[in-house]
């Protein structure tokens, strides 16, 4: 979805006119060839009734904005796009029958799909969604998509209860470490996967300090998955891995599978389905932000889960987001980085420019 | 078959052969026809049965080595049969000469002879075949669950499924015929392919195509049909295979794993396409004593379906139950088109009465 802010430059005008950049692809691709940065000066626009101009702070990269950009994700923006599917802006202005929003509000698009690597946007007030003004900018920026997606899975499919147990691979992924913090909160359990790596026990000891119960490498859980009994498993490896994390649930236990990052299927064996009715599901949150929009319960649960979280951010029960800021000049760098390493997560930062 | 009666002060026995899994092993190795005695003094609800035909399904000879929960030695083995009501106990709600089925899964079936429990047994109409019902309460029952329970399916709906060749493979495509279903059939490649495939259309399948065939069409399938519910007896690439066509929101239900191998089903099913993957265990189901209602009825459509002739058993080749060494062969021969049926010496005599 394009702003009004079209990418295209319109004439310039010297009084009242300000800065916008923005991180755009005309064409699917390899993102450190596709995407470009283009910084245009524009006249002041004004809104319809209906619009907000919202000034972006900061957009992170998830792995989700490459595949788009690669053209293998199935929400695909019209081309030209930009960037970049969540973010955390501030209202700066609104059009003269806007209801739902007021200047100085915060906000995160609405849905997925939006095009948030860009300074600034013009668009119908109903593309945004308003949230807690005492969430600090890193996790604003990055609240909309990976919080919210551990949060859903550790609360819509198993009726957990204050000691049970959660498995998980890719546990130092961003949702991967919600999950575990999110999970601590509510008092479960939570045994998690990772690839080995050089400085494993460096790692294992920061998940732990943020309330993992047990972190192993893989060799390390195929060793132990025997003696774990869990109740739901999350999934965003596939192949061997998720046969064995699966291989851990009880009685009625509940696979959810949101990632595949080995880009192997997922794997599930025949006597759990059988003999111990296990299920597997999946889930996306952009398609939960979309039915929430269609329903009243939903968006109600919308607001619950931004509220909930918004507290333990406050209360200091969930840890900064583990980001490095780039300003857009730098978005070859940050999409070399974002594509190649793990466990940091590259935001875009938007200067509050204005002339 | 010599019946031997002690005198009236002791108790009334019959010795009835038993095929016993001695230990959990190479079938070929562990099995022995032992004489065991069985008592005709029944209580209120009892019933002496004679079994007169049991199958030797895959599932047995996973008992047999083991690899079923639940396997237990020594234990006499067998899954389903049918079997003739031969004295009834005083308020038994069967009478001598009722056609029997057991429900659940864990009495004496490969035995000559056997003293159950009414609520253990379902009675089978008189005018249903001998191998019909002895071949009913696994398969057919699996495929009427996983075409009823699982998604809400419409006349002109498309189901797919892998092993459409097995017992369950065939009742699928028969029931889901008989509903008004669309049937995708895969099957394994194999010398005379075309003989089968025509068999399979025969009874009802919409289209069929070998695994190989089917990496070929699924694109143009999937395109051009909702396929709401897929499913798996095969697991491994199979599982991959029919679980990737489904329509979004659609279900996949495993009842097998004939590969040995875990089911694949693609990452994008489940994140962007929101598909489901249960499992299906109807032994289980049939033996809670609230579903007995839905137990009773499905068993009613079921032999409604049989009496119409739109659901046949598999072929079958008898064994009788001392020759068990070629029946227990013949089963782990693995291609042999028949299912193995071990039959009581009086079975002919049964049979020969319909």
């Amino acid at each position: 979805m394009l702003s009004r802010t079209s990418v295209f430059l319109k004439t310039i005008n010297i009084h009242g006119c300000r800065f916008a950049s923005q991180l755009f692809y005309d064409r699917y691709g390899d993102p450190l060839e596709v995407i470009q940065l283009q910084n245009e000066s524009i006249e002041t626009n004004s809104l319809k009734a209906d619009e907000v101009r919202i000034g972006f702070r900061a957009s992170p990269i998830n792995p989700a904005d490459i595949n788009q950009i690669q053209g293998v994700y199935p929400v695909k923006p019209k081309l030209p796009a930009i960037g970049g599917n969540e973010g955390f802006g501030i209202v700066e202005e609104i059009g003269s029958n806007v209801s739902s929003l007021n200047v100085g509000d915060h906000v995160i698009p609405a849905a997925s799909g939006f095009g948030t690597w860009r300074s600034e946007a013009i668009s119908n007030e109903n593309n945004f969604y308003k949230i807690d003004k005492r969430i600090p900018m890193k996790y604003a920026a990055t609240l909309q998509v990976n919080p919210c997606t551990a949060y859903r899975m550790l609360k819509d499919f198993v009726e957990l209860k204050e000691g049970d147990t959660v498995v998980q691979n890719g546990a130092n992924s961003a949702v991967g470490r919600c999950v575990i913090q999110i999970a601590k909160i509510l008092g479960y359990e939570t045994i998690n996967v990772v690839r080995k790596r050089e400085n494993i026990d460096e790692l294992k000891s920061e998940l732990e300090s943020i309330g993992a119960t047990k972190v192993y490498t893989e060799e390390e859980f195929l060793k132990n998955s025997r003696s774990i009994k869990s109740r739901l498993a999350l999934n965003c490896v596939g192949g061997r891995n998720s046969l064995g994390i699966a291989s851990t649930l009880q009685q009625n236990g509940i696979m959810v599978t949101y990632g595949g990052m080995s880009k192997q299927p997922v794997q599930g064996a025949t006597g759990p389905f059988i003999f111990k009715d296990i299920i597997f599901r999946g889930f996306w949150m952009s398609s939960w932000y979309e039915k929430s929009a269609k329903n009243q319960e939903l968006k109600g649960k919308r607001d619950e889960m931004y509220s909930e979280i918004a507290d333990w951010i406050v209360l200091k029960k969930l840890v900064k987001p583990k980001v490095v800021l780039r300003q857009p000049e730098e978005y070859k760098e940050a999409l070399k980085d974002a594509m190649e390493t793990a466990g940091i997560k590259q935001l875009f930062v938007f200067d509050d420019n204005k002339n | 078959m010599q019946l031997l009666y002690f005198s009236a002060r002791r108790m009334s026995t019959l010795i009835s052969r038993a095929l016993t899994i001695t230990k959990l092993g190479d079938p070929r190795k562990v099995l022995e026809l032992q004489k065991t005695h069985v008592s005709t003094k029944l209580a209120e609800k009892e019933v002496l049965i004679k079994w007169l035909a049991s199958p030797i399904n895959p599932l047995d000879i996973n008992k047999i080595e083991g690899a079923y929960p639940g396997s237990e030695s020594p234990k006499i083995g067998g899954s389903e049969a049918v079997g003739v009501v031969e004295k009834a106990g005083a308020s038994s709600t069967f009478q001598p000469g009722d056609s029997v089925i057991p429900i659940g899964m864990g009495g004496d079936l490969w035995s000559e002879y056997d003293v159950v429990e009414d609520e253990n047994l379902i009675k089978i109409r008189s005018n249903i075949d001998l191998i019909s019902a002895a071949t009913l309460l696994i398969n057919p029952p699996t495929a009427y669950v996983m075409l009823k329970h699982f998604v809400d399916l419409n006349p002109g709906d498309y189901i797919i499924q892998n092993s459409a060749n097995s017992g369950v493979g065939r009742a699928v495509i028969e029931i889901a015929n008989a509903w008004g279903y669309k049937s995708i059939n895969l099957i394994r490649d194999r010398p005379n392919v075309d003989e089968l495939k025509a068999d399979l259309k025969k009874i009802g399948a919409n289209f069929v195509f070998t695994e190989e065939e089917f990496r070929k069409e699924n694109r143009k399938i999937s395109s051009e049909f909702d396929i709401k519910l897929a499913l798996n007896g095969v697991g491994g690439r199979s599982a991959l295979a029919i679980s990737a066509v489904l329509t979004p929101g659609g279900t996949i239900v495993t009842y097998g794993g004939m590969s040995k191998k875990p089911a694949e089903i693609p990452t994008s099913a489940f994140v962007f396409k929101g598909i489901r993957a249960f499992g299906v265990a109807v032994g289980k189901w049939m033996c809670i004593e609230e579903n007995r209602p839905l137990v009773d009825q499905m068993f009613d459509e079921l032999q409604d379906l049989i009496v119409q002739g739109k659901l046949h058993p598999p072929p079958v080749e008898t064994h009788d139950l001392e020759n068990f060494q070629d029946a227990i062969d013949r089963t782990l021969e693995g291609k042999n088109p028949k299912q193995v049926l071990l039959i009581h010496p009086d079975y002919k005599k049964f049979m020969a009465k319909l």
